[in-house]
């Protein structure tokens, strides 16, 4: 191994970001796919053709057939919107709820913040999976409970740092100079803390983005998320794991979508950071 | 770190176990239709129905039901199981030594080639490897374990049949249980092939879950150890006229693994978490299946007891890091 001679500061390279471009990109691709699925596919995803089990990658089936005949192209195009609606649901209801109990905390301060940061500390005690799993386990699977359960796993996530960022705020100079002309409770949090709150939240959610994605998909997989009728990228990757002998492209592609999406909104959410949060440029 | 926040801490964590139990208890109450109301209904004989709710004390008012609960949590016993009769301890004690298990034995395999790699990159500033580094932490996190567990038991498994597809040990091959922690009871009892045949089934689940969290140390191993390689100590080391690898690995990185060992701390809770997932695709029978299986035949005391038992392994853990972090860096002693 050959050390380099030390330097005395590392040196900050200006580059082209093209990560955050590419993921944005792919993204887009998938919010693409799950709208126009019945134009970009000429299969049904339910239509089970016995005829057409198990039939590897060809031009006429690009990912194959599944167990029942099925194009699982078209699976994994219509299977983009379970997962797009629940990390959508999931993560602006975490940011609704979790943003609030931030704001309000950081807000009000004292007894009520200590009450109500205590009580993130509790959900927190829980790894999120667990949480989310609890939470299903309570209700039931399917949809919606998957995004109630995914919410709850996330909203401490939200909370902590609205809080942490709202106290920053409150301590600014224009936070004293607008209290000092008249501001006051909801109009401060609406003119001063909410605008400055937001790209940091902005920033946040993309990253919590990748989470519910990827929460989703494992709920999914456990067979506690959606109905298995559903086409969804976790269920069928739970279906290939029973044909990994006869035929492993089925659970592959999905597996494979899963991945390069959370991928994309990852690499979407480190250029966001940088551009808006120039404080944690290059952390993490 | 003042002994008053010690003290803190430890007042609290009881609080916290008790709040994240009482949770738990209610999360499996709260919902109509919920997991004793399913099995009350698989019933069909009233009668019978009856009977089981009162056997089960779940004909009782909720509170009533909860003191109970409380009660024998603060004795140390979790419940039996209702599906089989068995006692939740013995189920604990059978299921909780193979997760704990995997998931140290991958939290070294990340730990080892992530500090590695990480020091490397830090060391020889090598933009490729540092790019390697990067794309490496970002894969990591985007893949689901359960899909990258799938393909490598397709790859290492089913086509090269290097590595067994599930299980722990192979069937027929006698073992004796003493702790349940397989490595030392094999060690113990001196049970070679038992223990080769352990360690051949450990190797996919373990990579799997190892190899994704690696990339991720590595960046943190690499960026804390820039961080250290600026400070004075390490330009007085060098100043000294010490070798440029005895700076590197003995005053820079004694100092830039405690983050890592702060984030591998909070990764093993996250790891017995996890293990929900990852035990499913190998058929590891630790104790994330046990909740799994709890769920899906509506075992409600097996669901409630695991939750529990992880939840409070997570919170200890979480405490431990934070309590060890000043002894490993003395400058945080006294704030």
């Amino acid at each position: 191994m050959e050390l380099a001679a030390p330097l005395p500061a590392v040196k900050r390279r200006r580059q082209i970001d093209l990560l955050p471009i590419l993921g944005g990109g792919f993204f887009a691709l998938v919010i693409f796919a799950a709208v126009f699925a019945p134009f970009l596919t000429p299969y049904d995803p339910n239509k089970i053709t016995i005829t057409a089990r198990f039939q590897p990658p060809s031009l006429a089936h690009p990912f194959g057939t599944d167990d029942f005949g099925r194009d699982v192209l078209a699976r994994v195009l219509y299977g983009s919107r379970t997962i797009l609606i629940t990390g959508f649901a999931s993560v602006a209801g975490a940011l609704l709820i979790g943003g609030s109990v931030g704001v309000a905390a950081g807000f009000a301060g004292g007894r009520a913040d200590n009450v109500l940061m205590r009580l993130m500390d509790i959900m927190l005690s829980f790894p999120a999976v667990l949480l989310a799993i609890l939470i299903v386990a309570s209700l039931g699977a399917g949809l919606v409970n998957a995004i109630v359960a995914i919410i709850f796993s996330m909203i401490p996530n939200f909370a902590r740092i609205a809080r942490a960022r709202t106290i920053q705020i409150m301590e600014e100079q224009f936070i004293l100079a607008s209290r000092s002309l008249g501001g006051y409770g909801i109009w401060l949090i609406l003119r001063h803390v909410l605008p400055n709150l937001a790209p940091l939240m902005i920033v946040q959610t993309t990253a919590m983005l990748a989470v519910a994605f990827s929460l989703s998909s494992a709920l999914n997989f456990l067979g506690l998320g959606v109905d298995p009728s559903i086409p969804d990228w976790g269920l069928m990757v739970s279906d290939g794991q029973r044909l990994i002998f006869d035929a492993p492209h089925v659970g592959f592609f999905p597996g494979a979508a899963i991945t390069l999406t959370i991928l994309s909104v990852n690499f979407l959410g480190d250029g966001l950071r940088d551009r808006l949060d120039p404080a944690m440029r290059g952390a993490r | 770190m003042s002994l008053r926040y010690v003290l803190e801490r430890l007042i609290w964590l009881p609080v916290v176990l008790w709040a994240a139990a009482t949770l738990t208890f209610l999360a499996l109450r709260i919902v109509p239709g919920n997991p004793i109301q399913s099995v009350a209904n698989q019933m069909l004989d009233r009668a019978a129905m009856e009977r089981a709710l009162s056997e089960w004390g779940l004909d009782r008012p909720i509170h009533e039901q909860y003191a109970a609960f409380m009660s024998s949590l603060v004795r140390g016993d979790f419940g039996v199981s209702m599906s089989s009769g068995v006692p939740l301890s013995r189920l604990l004690f059978e299921r909780l030594p193979p997760t704990i298990e995997l998931a140290l034995v991958a939290l070294v395999i990340s730990t080892v080639i992530g500090v590695i790699a990480g020091v490397i990159s830090a060391a020889t500033r090598s933009r490729w490897l540092d790019y390697s580094v990067r794309t490496f932490a970002v894969l990591g996190v985007s893949i689901p374990w359960f899909w990258i567990a799938i393909v490598m038991i397709v790859i290492f498994s089913v086509n090269l049949g290097w590595a067994p597809v599930s299980g722990r040990i192979r069937a027929g091959i006698a073992y004796e249980t003493i702790t349940n922690f397989m490595i030392i009871d094999c060690i113990i009892t001196g049970n070679w092939t038992a223990l080769g045949s352990f360690l051949q089934h450990l190797t996919l689940p373990a990579l799997a879950i190892g190899l994704t969290s690696a990339g991720f140390v590595a960046r943190l191993t690499r960026s804390a150890m820039l961080d250290v390689l600026r400070v004075d100590y390490v330009r007085t080391a060098r100043s000294k006229g010490l070798r440029e690898r005895r700076v590197v690995y003995w005053h820079a990185l004694r100092n830039a693994i405690i983050p890592v060992i702060t984030l591998q701390g909070l990764q093993f809770g996250a790891l017995l978490g996890g293990a929900v997932v990852t035990e499913r695709v190998f058929s590891w029978p630790g104790v994330g299946r046990l909740l799994l299986d709890g769920i899906l035949r509506r075992d409600y005391p097996v669901v409630q007891g695991t939750i529990i038992v992880v939840a409070f392994i997570y919170v200890l853990m979480n405490l431990i890091v934070d309590l060890l972090y000043p002894l490993v860096d003395p400058r945080l002693r006294y704030r």
